[in-house]
């Protein structure tokens, strides 16, 4: 397989990596543009829509209810582990526990090699992007193939997922039909019919010859020591069915407690990512193939990935972020994402959960202005299934880094100087005289000021600031009261 | 050994102690139920399983095998599998289960909230619905039940098959541009045959 150049993988870049420096470029992107602006509105508009009709006036309360799950679980997950993995095992799945990425790549590939597996297909998973998984199998001689559409193609082009459920919703057609002639020699076609058939075909081949299978997990159901996977195309049933050797990477924050709260999970999870009511398959695992089963793989492993989420889980403020369950629903709504996509984050995971994941998973210093791209709109927190308090977790990391000095002299100063100006009367009336004074004779006659003075014009590079007014408004209100008493009286 | 490794690495960041009691999960509310015994069951399944691109016919048990026939015959399929569950004649044409044109099962349950189908590992193949591009499910009326809550938490028990899929509508995707494309990788034509006891 060709790469087309030897660019940085997008979901690792140099680091630090800052959104910011991605931005122009995105904004400049006219078919990231579109699409991703499309797309994100047309399925936040299908989750407004489908949720208000399946549950009304209830929703908030189901949204609360399945996020007290989540915490409770997050808050006992020792327990709720340790039920899990004994359940497992008694049903007969072998057990891994992976501390990092490096773990779980090894685990893997040791599986596969003791099971003598040279071709794997795979579902879609996020963890195995962030552990790099699909490297490590094709550096170990382990012919890896994606098989979710969106991934298949990627893989094919090169590229990266930029959406956590709809991995190339950057992508048109035409790059899929030119990789698609490139790779596999098919004759050149726009048509996503035609196109998806061609994939069919090629991952049926796949599917035949594949002795191993890789998936992720939606949830780990402790009371009966289940993996749970959520999908649309049938892939990850056959990923789970066809190969001898099954391999599930799961995050350890994927527990719930039992059956009735996944059924809560489920009843709020695709028609919040999608406005379906279930994903076309929701597969439930237990252990490989019984004596009495006709197909199923022999042997079914699964991988326990910490990889960073223990300590998340140690720190109360940022914890319930771990309550994510993928839906994607935060992407899709957020102002800034829909500008500038998925891979402009450089992380695996984009958006405002990514925003908040990424410094805790990577390092914040990794990536420093994550937690600043957003205006604190509120909206992610709106429609979160699990009541995750995203704008929360993004102040709190800018808190962080104010307490861990990481922020510049300039804005640490300008911070002194606006605490200073609101301590004492006398300094906030000076404040507002020197704000009127710097401005008022900058503005045009609209009353705007296009360029602001001094450093605070970047502020006014991409905005038109109103002037203040020209007579400060306790003292408006005086002349006015007395008008109101005079006229009264 | 490393998952005790791991679990007194999660007490740590939990400061848990190995056995200490835990509150009792918090419950799913009674707003999560969206049908009840009472609704009509057969007209919600159809519905729902309408909106997520399926068909559904009702048909009298003693029409089943007709009506199947006739819909094989109709969609050209030449190898066909049918699993004995379904009380059908069971059929299988042998040869790689990749190459079936259709394939007819049975189901655990069916879901009249969302329209799905629970289909469980066991003696039948589960290649059968799934590999196929026409997948026939034999849905017995008195299978239907009222919600999704009827059907999972009832199997946290010790017996249970190693394999149960819940299935709502055939495979799709909208990965290309959003254009919606059923029957990627699963069946891209799902028909469901709900059967009446007594046809009234």
């Amino acid at each position: 397989m060709s790469a087309p150049d030897r660019r940085p993988h997008p979901l690792f870049p140099i680091l630090p990596h800052r959104i910011v420096e991605q931005i122009p470029g995105a904004l400049a992107d006219a078919q990231l543009q579109r699409f991703v602006g499309v797309t994100t509105r047309l399925k936040d508009a299908k989750r407004a829509q489908v949720l208000a009709d399946t549950y009304g006036d209830d929703l908030d309360a189901l949204r609360q209810a399945a996020g007290a799950v989540k915490q409770h679980t997050l808050d006992h997950l020792d327990h709720y582990l340790e039920r899990w993995i004994a359940a497992a095992h008694d049903h007969g799945a072998e057990v891994h526990v992976a501390d990092d990425g490096a773990a779980a790549r090894r685990i893997c590939v040791d599986i596969a090699q003791a099971a003598g597996a040279t071709r794997c297909v795979k579902a879609k998973s996020m963890v195995t992007e962030e552990v790099r998984l699909n490297d490590a199998l094709e550096a170990a001689g382990i012919r890896t193939v994606e098989t979710d559409l969106g991934e298949y193609i990627l893989q094919l082009d090169g590229d990266a997922p930029s959406h956590i459920v709809t991995p190339m919703i950057h992508k048109d057609r035409a790059a899929v039909g030119r990789a698609f002639e490139r790779e596999l020699g098919a004759p050149y076609s726009e048509d996503p019919a035609t196109l998806t058939a061609v994939a069919r075909a090629e991952l049926r081949t796949a599917f035949a010859e594949a002795d191993l299978g890789v998936t992720g997990g939606n949830f780990l159901v402790a009371s009966t020591g289940a993996v749970v996977i959520c999908t649309n195309e049938g892939n990850g049933r056959l990923s789970s069915t066809a190969p001898a050797t099954r391999i599930a990477l799961v995050g350890i924050e994927k527990v719930v407690p039992d059956m009735a709260s996944l059924a809560l999970m489920l009843k709020l999870l695709a028609r919040t990512s999608t406005g379906q009511p279930l994903t076309v398959y929701t597969s439930i695992a237990t252990g490989p193939k019984r004596t009495d089963e006709a197909d199923g793989p022999d042997s079914f492993h699964v991988v326990l990935l910490d990889n960073g989420r223990s300590d998340i889980l140690a720190d109360p403020t940022f914890r319930s972020a771990l309550r994510c369950i993928r839906c994607g629903a935060c992407l899709n709504t957020c102002p800034v994402y829909r500008r500038t996509g998925g891979h402009a984050y450089g992380a695996v995971y984009p958006g405002p959960i990514g925003a908040v994941l990424t410094p805790l998973l990577r390092g914040g210093e990794a990536y420093p202005d994550l937690p600043h791209a957003s205006s604190l709109c509120g909206a992610c927190h709106r429609v979160c299934p699990v009541e995750i308090d995203l704008p929360g977790l993004l102040i709190a990391h800018r808190r962080r880094q104010i307490t861990a000095r990481q922020i510049r002299w300039r804005e640490r100063l300008v911070h002194h100087l606006w605490a200073w100006s609101l301590r004492w009367r006398w300094a906030f009336r000076f404040s507002g005289w020197l704000q009127r004074w710097l401005l008022r004779r900058r503005a045009d006659a609209d009353g705007f000021v296009e360029r602001a003075p001094g450093p605070a014009k970047a502020w006014t590079e991409q905005r038109s600031l109103p002037a203040p007014a020209a007579v400060p408004f306790r003292r408006w209100w005086r002349r006015w009261a007395r008008a109101r008493r005079r006229d009264d009286g | 050994m490393a998952e005790q490794e791991l679990l007194a690495r999660l007490r740590g960041a939990l400061k848990r102690e190995p056995g200490a009691p835990i509150p009792p999960v918090p419950g799913v509310p009674a707003a999560a139920r969206l049908v009840n015994t009472d609704d009509d069951l057969v007209g919600r399944f159809t519905a729902a399983a309408q909106a997520v691109g399926a068909e559904v016919l009702i048909v009298a048990e003693d029409e089943l095998a007709r009506r199947v026939d006739a819909l094989l015959s109709e969609a050209d399929a030449e190898r066909i599998a049918v699993a004995a569950e379904t009380g059908l004649a069971p059929r299988d044409d042998g040869g790689a289960p990749f190459d079936l044109d259709a394939g007819g099962t049975a189901v655990t349950a069916a879901i009249a909230e969302t329209g799905t189908l629970v289909i469980d590992s066991g003696a039948t193949p589960q290649t059968w619905s799934l590999l196929p591009p026409l997948h026939i499910a034999v849905v017995p009326e008195a299978r239907i039940v009222p919600d999704l809550l009827d059907i999972l938490p009832g199997s946290d028990t010790a017996t249970q098959p190693s394999a149960r899929v819940l299935v709502t509508g055939p495979s799709k995707t909208a990965d290309i541009e959003g254009v919606l494309i059923t029957g990627v990788h699963g069946p891209g034509r799902l028909v469901i045959m709900v059967v009446r006891v007594c046809a009234d």
